[in-house]
């Protein structure tokens, strides 16, 4: 469980992101502690992926700030994001590099030393069986060999804050149980991670709080049980929550 | 062959849009282009128009040397055309993104075939438009001819186009067939390199003129009623396929009689019987080869890589890093290398004319040396705005969608930018500059003069570098992966109009430069006003690039 008494490792205040006429995120604040796995689902469009950029320096906010482990990213950009780890919905990475040698160039990135990166990319290539394919070039992988090597490169700086957006599309169910036993290994050493997903089962199993997210706003906040008792269902799946308060707030 | 049609068609489209929908911004960039061909065609016009007329001017030996000028010209060009057409052909035939989708439909490999060989050709025709369209349009005003003499010129760079892309067709079937087991930038490598010795033998062999040669071109003789020196001719490119057009073509101007009408006929035949041995057996070696290539593209590639190697090998720290990776991708991706090397293959082939032109008498004028200054400058320039546009330019867009792994780790963009200056200047000095400086000594003899040419190319590449990167960060497209189609949106002209506007006036100064030697005056306050240009434009747009990096979002 999350550790209450240190400071948020993500604080977002009164975030906004404009596109023309368009308010894709709305003065959002949310806060995720340490050792905390943080869930923000909501419909398409209503604004994860563009906070989920925000918070990796992807995108300028109009408005509001990012705070890393109590860092501006607007501020001090490179100091902030030393902390951050990110995987991102389409893993796209170098084609024509071996997943190898992507992985030293990430760890080159973040100044990791050679030899502890050299230790780091053994181990972490061990984690999901990637080692007989590391030498070949990305080209040729599928695009659940991609997702896992985007999952490692996100992991070998040793971040202390995860943003990950949809980690198991693409994923076989065996890597998929995997990588939920990750981020919550990695929250349980004192991590935070910021989960944005569909697949709400996954959430519902990873996360301690959950944020539903609509048209740019946080309509809903909590803990699984908070948000039971806030819907008046007290054996309600994440799944069930999710289309009570989306089909309540458009009403 | 509706489908191929259909096909290309389709590409074109995206430019009858623009057209029809008046899409400003696009629409300025495509007329932006279409007026800096047109100026450098109208400069190359009035270039052939005038050394066509300096022939004329000679008298008697004016024929010959007009039909041989002819003859070596539409070698080059047809040199040319074949090797970038094998080049671009190997990948586009056999590896391009598209290929797998096309063999998942009806389309028949026929029918694909033939849409590689239209999209290869059409890739690598503006060799024909850029260089051909001028010189005969020259050689008929130097000659006072009529409307049925470019219509007759016309018909002739349609043969000429026919057969250099049946022969390119031929060669890229039979290069794929020969190489298909090795890599695609092997294959490339291979076939290219193949293709420039021999040629580079045939031409140092048969086109580049000897003394003796001269001897006999300005020969008055006429035994049997033709002169002797259209015989010699005659006989030295009797073998090159482009040989029965230029002699048609001079038969056209009609200041002599030439050929037979065996010639004549093969001036039809034989492009004929280059598309039929193009769509009969480089159409079977294509067939029979495709799968091969296909099957090969799909392989996981584990055992052609050192295992367990490191990465950053060469260069350190995050910035180097990344240069390193822009290096290394440039070395894997062949169509990239090909690219490179084919810019490079032009640039040797400018410096040995250079070594082969008769230049002795002109050496001997200080005016037409610091001429020739100007000139190589401006044409060193040239290449050096074509590896910006092409290599440098593209450089921050190319991230593409894995542009998310720099943008959300804690490099320094600022940094990463004169990495990448620092990097791309370097390699373009040790690739281009000893090629240049090498040229240079064939008519640069005074020691300052030579160093003044050096400060000088040093000055062209920092700063073209600086402004393609500039231009990139100020135009970035993370989701065109196409070089060439990055090189042609706003930023890429921009670049173009901004490093040659700026190389014209380098290559000036160095003009006055070369004066001032030669009349024993200083030439420093010229290289400073060189240097204080470059350093304006290299300070400005660092500047706007640093302060775009600053607010850049990847969408």
């Amino acid at each position: 469980m999350p550790d209450a008494d240190n400071q948020p490792l993500l604080r977002l205040d009164r975030l906004s992101k404009r596109f023309g006429d368009c308010l894709a995120v709305d003065g959002l604040s949310l806060e995720v502690a340490p050792g905390e796995v943080y869930g923000l689902i909501g419909p398409n469009g209503s604004g994860k992926t563009t906070t989920v950029k925000m918070i990796t320096g992807l995108y300028r906010p109009t408005a509001g700030h990012v705070l890393i482990g109590g860092i501006d990213l607007s501020a001090e950009p490179e100091r902030a994001k030393r902390l951050l780890g990110y995987i991102p919905d389409e893993p796209f990475v170098y084609e024509k590099m071996t997943a190898r040698e992507f992985l030293h160039l990430v760890g080159e990135l973040y100044v990791v030393a050679e030899p502890e990166r050299t230790r780091r990319v053994n181990e972490l290539l061990d984690l999901y069986a990637l080692d007989a394919l590391a030498d070949g070039y990305v080209e040729s992988y599928s695009r659940g060999n991609r997702q896992k090597l985007a999952i490692l490169a996100s992991l070998l700086h040793a971040p202390r804050l995860l943003i990950v957006d949809e980690p198991i599309v693409g994923l076989d169910p065996e890597s998929a149980i995997k990588t939920r036993d990750l981020l919550k290994g990695f929250a349980a050493k004192g991590g935070s991670v910021l989960v944005c997903t569909h697949t709400l089962p996954f959430a519902e199993q990873v996360c301690h709080r959950v944020g539903l997210l609509k048209e740019g706003r946080l309509v809903q906040e909590g803990g699984l049980p908070a948000l039971r008792r806030r819907a008046g269902l007290p054996a309600a799946s994440l799944e069930a929550l999710y289309l009570h308060f989306t089909n309540k707030h458009s009403a | 062959m509706n489908i191929v049609l259909t096909l290309l068609l389709r590409r074109l489209r995206g430019l009858g849009k623009i057209v029809r929908n008046r899409e400003g911004a696009k629409l300025a960039v495509l007329v932006g282009f279409a007026l800096l061909f047109g100026l450098v065609m109208i400069g190359e016009y009035l270039v052939f128009r005038q050394g066509l007329s300096e022939v004329l001017d000679i008298g008697f030996p004016s024929a010959a040397l007009t039909l041989y000028i002819l003859e070596a010209f539409l070698v080059l060009v047809l040199v040319i055309g074949v090797i970038s057409f094998v080049a671009t052909g190997l990948w586009t035939f056999y590896r391009a993104p598209d290929t797998a989708f096309l063999l998942s439909t009806p389309l028949s490999l026929t029918h694909l075939f033939w849409l590689r060989a239209a999209e290869t050709f059409s890739v690598t025709s503006w060799a024909f438009v850029i260089l051909a369209v001028p010189a005969f349009l020259a050689l008929g005003a130097a000659h006072d001819q009529g409307a049925p003499f470019y219509l007759w010129a016309f018909v002739i760079l349609g043969l000429f186009m026919a057969l250099v892309g049946a022969l390119g067709t031929l060669l890229t079937a039979l290069a794929g067939a020969t190489f298909k087991r090795f890599r695609v930038r092997t294959s490339i490598a291979l076939a290219t390199l193949i293709l420039v010795a021999g040629f580079a033998l045939l031409v140092g062999r048969h086109v580049v003129p000897s003394p003796g040669d001269f001897y006999l071109i300005f020969e008055p003789g006429i035994p049997n009623g033709k002169p002797a020196s259209l015989k010699f001719i005659e006989h030295r490119f009797w073998f090159w396929p482009s040989h029965p057009l230029a002699v048609s073509l001079f038969a056209g101007v009609g200041v002599a009689t030439v050929g037979s009408d065996a010639v004549a006929a093969a001036a039809w035949a034989l492009p004929a019987l280059a598309l039929i041995a193009a769509g009969v057996v480089g159409r079977r070696l294509f067939a029979a080869t495709l799968p091969v290539a296909a099957e090969g593209v799909a392989l996981p590639s584990r055992a052609r890589r050192r295992t367990g190697a490191t990465f950053p090998r060469f260069l350190r720290g995050p910035v180097g890093a990344v240069v390193e990776r822009d290096l290394v991708g440039l070395g894997r991706s062949p169509q990239e290398l090909g690219r490179f090397a084919f810019i490079m293959f032009l640039l040797v082939l400018y410096t040995a004319i250079l070594f082969v032109a008769p230049l002795a008498d002109v050496l001997e004028r200080p005016e037409a040396v610091a001429r020739l200054f100007f000139l190589d400058l401006v044409a060193i320039g040239y290449f050096v705005t074509a590896f910006g546009i092409r290599f440098v330019f593209p450089s921050l867009s190319l991230e593409g969608r894995g542009a998310w792994i720099l943008f959300t780790s804690p490099l320094s963009m600022g940094k990463l930018f004169r990495g990448k200056l620092l990097a791309y200047s370097v390699l373009l000095v040790l690739v281009v500059g000893p090629i240049a400086m090498g040229g240079a000594l064939r008519f640069v003899t005074p020691a300052a003069l030579l160093g003044a040419f050096g400060f000088l190319l040093a000055l062209l590449i920092v700063t073209t570098v600086t402004v393609s990167l500039a231009f990139g960060v100020l135009w970035p497209n993370f989701r065109e992966t196409n070089a060439e189609h990055l090189a042609t949106n706003a930023g890429g002209l921009a670049t173009i109009i901004l490093c040659l506007g700026y190389v014209a006036m380098v290559g000036w100064l160095g003009q006055q430069a070369a004066q001032a030697v030669f009349r024993e005056e200083s030439l420093l306050p010229y290289l400073a006003a060189a240097g204080a240009l470059s350093a304006a434009i290299v300070v400005a747009m660092a500047a706007v690039a640093r302060r775009r990096l600053k607010t850049l979002e990847i969408l």
